[in-house]
Protein backbone atom coordinates (compact mmCIF):
# COMPACT_ATOMS: atom_id res chain seq x y z
CA UNK A 1 0.00 0.00 0.00
CA UNK A 2 1.13 3.53 -0.82
CA UNK A 3 0.84 5.87 1.38
CA UNK A 4 1.46 9.75 0.59
CA UNK A 5 2.72 11.85 3.28
CA UNK A 6 2.13 15.25 1.52
CA UNK A 7 -1.27 16.76 2.70
CA UNK A 8 -2.92 18.03 -0.73
CA UNK A 9 -3.71 21.84 0.82
CA UNK A 10 0.26 22.10 1.53
CA UNK A 11 1.58 20.37 -1.66
CA UNK A 12 4.01 23.10 -3.06
CA UNK A 13 3.09 23.54 -6.89
CA UNK A 14 5.64 23.90 -9.39
CA UNK A 15 5.64 26.92 -11.59
CA UNK A 16 7.63 27.78 -14.54
CA UNK A 17 7.01 31.50 -14.34
CA UNK A 18 9.48 34.17 -14.92
CA UNK A 19 10.62 36.38 -12.24
CA UNK A 20 8.47 39.45 -13.44
CA UNK A 21 5.55 37.85 -11.82
CA UNK A 22 7.08 36.66 -8.95
CA UNK A 23 5.29 39.85 -7.12
CA UNK A 24 2.00 37.96 -8.00
CA UNK A 25 2.97 34.51 -6.43
CA UNK A 26 2.43 34.29 -2.80
CA UNK A 27 5.38 32.88 -0.77
CA UNK A 28 5.57 29.86 0.92
CA UNK A 29 5.35 31.46 4.24
CA UNK A 30 1.81 33.11 2.53
CA UNK A 31 1.29 29.61 1.46
CA UNK A 32 1.24 27.86 4.71
CA UNK A 33 -0.89 30.92 6.61
CA UNK A 34 -3.44 30.55 3.68
CA UNK A 35 -3.99 27.23 3.68
CA UNK A 36 -5.45 25.97 6.04
CA UNK A 37 -6.90 22.42 5.44
CA UNK A 38 -10.21 20.96 7.37
CA UNK A 39 -8.43 19.31 10.49
CA UNK A 40 -10.58 16.39 12.03
CA UNK A 41 -12.13 17.45 15.44
CA UNK A 42 -9.97 14.68 16.75
CA UNK A 43 -8.48 11.39 17.06
CA UNK A 44 -11.19 10.00 18.77
CA UNK A 45 -14.00 11.68 16.58
CA UNK A 46 -12.07 10.74 13.37
CA UNK A 47 -11.98 7.07 14.60
CA UNK A 48 -15.38 7.30 15.74
CA UNK A 49 -14.66 6.26 19.26
CA UNK A 50 -17.12 8.81 20.62
CA UNK A 51 -19.96 7.16 18.22
CA UNK A 52 -22.31 4.78 20.62
CA UNK A 53 -22.56 1.24 19.78
CA UNK A 54 -26.06 0.26 18.69
CA UNK A 55 -26.22 -2.67 21.10
CA UNK A 56 -27.18 -2.31 24.90
CA UNK A 57 -23.81 -3.74 26.53
CA UNK A 58 -22.15 -0.59 26.86
CA UNK A 59 -21.83 2.17 29.45
CA UNK A 60 -20.41 5.54 29.91
CA UNK A 61 -18.22 6.80 32.22
CA UNK A 62 -19.62 7.61 35.78
CA UNK A 63 -20.13 10.80 36.67
CA UNK A 64 -17.50 12.78 38.36
CA UNK A 65 -18.50 14.53 41.71
CA UNK A 66 -17.82 17.93 41.49
CA UNK A 67 -15.59 17.69 45.13
CA UNK A 68 -13.62 15.71 43.77
CA UNK A 69 -10.96 18.00 41.89
CA UNK A 70 -8.62 17.17 38.26
CA UNK A 71 -5.45 16.21 40.28
CA UNK A 72 -2.37 14.68 38.69
CA UNK A 73 -1.38 11.13 38.52
CA UNK A 74 0.37 10.70 41.59
CA UNK A 75 -2.42 12.32 43.99
CA UNK A 76 -4.65 9.90 42.11
CA UNK A 77 -2.51 6.94 43.05
CA UNK A 78 -2.05 7.85 46.42
CA UNK A 79 -6.27 8.41 46.78
CA UNK A 80 -6.24 5.07 45.37
CA UNK A 81 -3.95 3.13 47.69
CA UNK A 82 -5.21 5.18 50.84
CA UNK A 83 -8.70 3.84 49.94
CA UNK A 84 -8.05 -0.10 49.18
CA UNK A 85 -5.84 0.08 52.35
CA UNK A 86 -8.54 1.97 54.79
CA UNK A 87 -11.16 -0.40 54.16
CA UNK A 88 -9.43 -3.01 53.58
CA UNK A 89 -7.73 -2.59 56.83
CA UNK A 90 -10.46 -4.33 58.82
CA UNK A 91 -10.19 -7.78 56.18
CA UNK A 92 -7.86 -9.52 57.98
CA UNK A 93 -7.34 -7.68 61.01
CA UNK A 94 -9.34 -8.11 63.96
CA UNK A 95 -7.66 -4.89 66.07
CA UNK A 96 -8.61 -2.59 63.32
CA UNK A 97 -11.01 0.47 64.33
CA UNK A 98 -12.27 0.40 61.47
CA UNK A 99 -15.59 -1.37 61.21
CA UNK A 100 -14.69 -4.19 58.26
CA UNK A 101 -17.36 -4.68 55.49
CA UNK A 102 -19.99 -6.91 56.39
CA UNK A 103 -20.95 -7.74 53.20
CA UNK A 104 -19.53 -10.72 51.25
CA UNK A 105 -19.63 -8.97 47.92
CA UNK A 106 -18.09 -5.90 49.59
CA UNK A 107 -15.23 -8.28 51.14
CA UNK A 108 -14.79 -9.98 47.40
CA UNK A 109 -14.30 -6.32 45.90
CA UNK A 110 -11.41 -5.76 48.60
CA UNK A 111 -9.83 -8.82 48.21
CA UNK A 112 -9.69 -8.46 44.27
CA UNK A 113 -8.22 -4.85 44.48
CA UNK A 114 -5.52 -5.46 47.42
CA UNK A 115 -4.43 -8.19 44.49
CA UNK A 116 -4.61 -5.85 41.40
CA UNK A 117 -2.48 -3.50 44.04
CA UNK A 118 -0.24 -6.18 44.94
CA UNK A 119 0.53 -6.95 41.09
CA UNK A 120 0.99 -2.90 40.52
CA UNK A 121 3.33 -2.77 43.20
CA UNK A 122 5.39 -5.86 41.81
CA UNK A 123 5.22 -4.54 38.22
CA UNK A 124 6.41 -0.72 39.76
CA UNK A 125 9.47 -2.70 41.76
CA UNK A 126 10.17 -4.25 38.75
CA UNK A 127 10.34 -1.53 36.76
CA UNK A 128 13.05 0.39 39.32
CA UNK A 129 15.10 -2.59 39.85
CA UNK A 130 15.18 -2.84 36.38
CA UNK A 131 16.08 0.96 35.43
CA UNK A 132 18.46 1.45 38.69
CA UNK A 133 20.57 -1.79 36.77
CA UNK B 1 -20.63 10.07 53.94
CA UNK B 2 -22.55 7.08 52.15
CA UNK B 3 -23.46 3.86 53.71
CA UNK B 4 -20.86 1.96 55.43
CA UNK B 5 -18.44 4.79 55.51
CA UNK B 6 -17.68 5.21 51.93
CA UNK B 7 -17.63 8.35 50.65
CA UNK B 8 -18.68 9.96 47.28
CA UNK B 9 -15.25 10.15 45.60
CA UNK B 10 -14.70 6.86 46.59
CA UNK B 11 -17.74 5.46 45.09
CA UNK B 12 -16.65 7.58 41.86
CA UNK B 13 -13.00 6.15 41.89
CA UNK B 14 -14.21 2.44 42.70
CA UNK B 15 -16.74 2.82 39.70
CA UNK B 16 -14.07 4.86 37.59
CA UNK B 17 -11.57 2.02 38.38
CA UNK B 18 -14.72 -0.75 37.42
CA UNK B 19 -15.76 1.15 33.69
CA UNK B 20 -11.61 1.13 33.12
CA UNK B 21 -11.47 -2.78 33.57
CA UNK B 22 -14.88 -2.93 31.88
CA UNK B 23 -13.65 -0.96 28.80
CA UNK B 24 -10.68 -3.53 28.96
CA UNK B 25 -12.67 -6.51 28.61
CA UNK B 26 -12.39 -7.27 32.14
CA UNK B 27 -15.74 -8.41 32.52
CA UNK B 28 -15.77 -10.46 35.73
CA UNK B 29 -13.87 -8.03 37.38
CA UNK B 30 -15.74 -4.95 36.56
CA UNK B 31 -18.39 -6.97 37.69
CA UNK B 32 -16.97 -7.28 41.20
CA UNK B 33 -16.55 -4.26 41.73
CA UNK B 34 -20.09 -2.88 40.21
CA UNK B 35 -21.86 -5.58 42.48
CA UNK B 36 -20.08 -4.70 45.80
CA UNK B 37 -20.94 -0.74 44.90
CA UNK B 38 -24.41 -1.90 44.36
CA UNK B 39 -24.80 -3.18 48.13
CA UNK B 40 -22.86 0.38 48.99
CA UNK B 41 -25.09 2.52 47.56
CA UNK B 42 -27.96 1.09 46.69
CA UNK B 43 -29.55 4.21 44.77
CA UNK B 44 -27.01 4.50 42.69
CA UNK B 45 -28.46 4.31 39.25
CA UNK B 46 -25.25 4.33 37.43
CA UNK B 47 -23.48 1.56 39.16
CA UNK B 48 -26.58 -0.38 39.13
CA UNK B 49 -27.12 0.19 35.51
CA UNK B 50 -23.43 -0.58 35.21
CA UNK B 51 -23.70 -4.02 36.49
CA UNK B 52 -26.63 -5.70 34.56
CA UNK B 53 -24.95 -3.98 31.52
CA UNK B 54 -21.71 -5.88 32.54
CA UNK B 55 -24.14 -8.90 33.11
CA UNK B 56 -25.54 -8.60 29.82
CA UNK B 57 -21.93 -8.78 28.44
CA UNK B 58 -21.25 -12.11 30.55
CA UNK B 59 -24.23 -13.21 29.20
CA UNK B 60 -26.18 -13.89 32.83
CA UNK B 61 -28.96 -12.18 31.47
CA UNK B 62 -31.57 -13.42 34.33
CA UNK B 63 -29.02 -11.38 37.12
CA UNK B 64 -28.97 -8.51 34.21
CA UNK B 65 -33.21 -8.51 33.92
CA UNK B 66 -33.20 -8.64 37.80
CA UNK B 67 -30.51 -5.17 38.23
CA UNK B 68 -32.95 -3.90 35.57
CA UNK B 69 -36.14 -4.18 37.48
CA UNK B 70 -34.67 -3.26 40.35
CA UNK B 71 -33.94 0.01 38.64
CA UNK B 72 -37.25 0.46 36.69
CA UNK B 73 -38.78 -0.02 40.30
CA UNK B 74 -36.61 2.93 41.63
CA UNK B 75 -37.30 5.39 38.33
CA UNK B 76 -39.81 3.86 35.92
CA UNK B 77 -39.00 6.48 32.92
CA UNK B 78 -35.22 5.60 33.03
CA UNK B 79 -35.69 4.51 29.10
CA UNK B 80 -31.99 3.79 29.10
CA UNK B 81 -32.80 0.85 31.69
CA UNK B 82 -36.06 0.04 29.99
CA UNK B 83 -34.12 -0.48 26.06
CA UNK B 84 -31.26 -2.46 28.29
CA UNK B 85 -34.17 -4.76 29.75
CA UNK B 86 -35.50 -5.14 26.69
CA UNK B 87 -32.99 -6.55 24.64
CA UNK B 88 -32.29 -8.86 27.59
CA UNK B 89 -35.52 -10.32 27.35
CA UNK B 90 -34.50 -10.87 23.35
CA UNK B 91 -31.60 -12.54 24.53
CA UNK B 92 -34.00 -14.79 26.45
CA UNK B 93 -36.44 -15.41 24.05
CA UNK B 94 -39.13 -13.53 26.56
CA UNK B 95 -41.16 -11.51 23.85
CA UNK B 96 -44.17 -10.66 25.33
CA UNK B 97 -42.28 -9.19 27.65
CA UNK B 98 -39.94 -7.67 25.60
CA UNK B 99 -42.93 -5.98 23.19
CA UNK B 100 -44.27 -4.70 26.55
CA UNK B 101 -40.76 -2.37 27.27
CA UNK B 102 -40.97 -1.78 23.86
CA UNK B 103 -44.26 -0.35 23.41
CA UNK B 104 -42.99 2.04 26.94
CA UNK B 105 -39.79 2.77 24.80
CA UNK B 106 -42.18 4.13 22.05
CA UNK B 107 -44.67 5.66 24.12
CA UNK B 108 -41.70 7.99 25.44
CA UNK B 109 -40.35 9.01 22.38
CA UNK B 110 -37.21 6.79 22.93
CA UNK B 111 -34.78 7.10 19.44
CA UNK B 112 -31.54 5.51 19.95
CA UNK B 113 -32.80 1.61 20.57
CA UNK B 114 -36.39 1.39 18.99
CA UNK B 115 -35.61 0.95 15.51
CA UNK B 116 -32.80 -1.71 16.44
CA UNK B 117 -35.43 -3.61 18.97
CA UNK B 118 -38.69 -3.32 16.56
CA UNK B 119 -36.38 -5.00 13.75
CA UNK B 120 -35.06 -7.87 16.60
CA UNK B 121 -38.38 -8.49 17.46
CA UNK B 122 -40.45 -8.61 13.97
CA UNK B 123 -37.40 -10.83 13.00
CA UNK B 124 -37.94 -13.40 15.64
CA UNK B 125 -41.61 -13.24 14.46
CA UNK B 126 -43.48 -10.86 17.40
CA UNK B 127 -45.27 -8.22 16.82
CA UNK B 128 -43.54 -5.36 18.25
CA UNK B 129 -46.84 -3.16 19.86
Amino acid sequence: MRVDYILPALEPAITNEGPESRDMVPSFRERVHLARPSLPQGWEQQLRLDARPFTATYIGPPPRPHTLALDNFQTERIRWRNLVSSHGAGVDSSHSSITPPSQPAVQAMIEMLRQMQAMEDSIVALQVAITRG
Amino acid sequence: MTNQGWSKEEIYLLAERAHALYLQGQYRASAVIFEALTVIDPSNAYCRNALATVSLALGELERAVTELSILLDQNPANLEARARRCEAYCQQGQWSQASDDLAVLRRNGERHHVKRLVYRISQAGHSAR
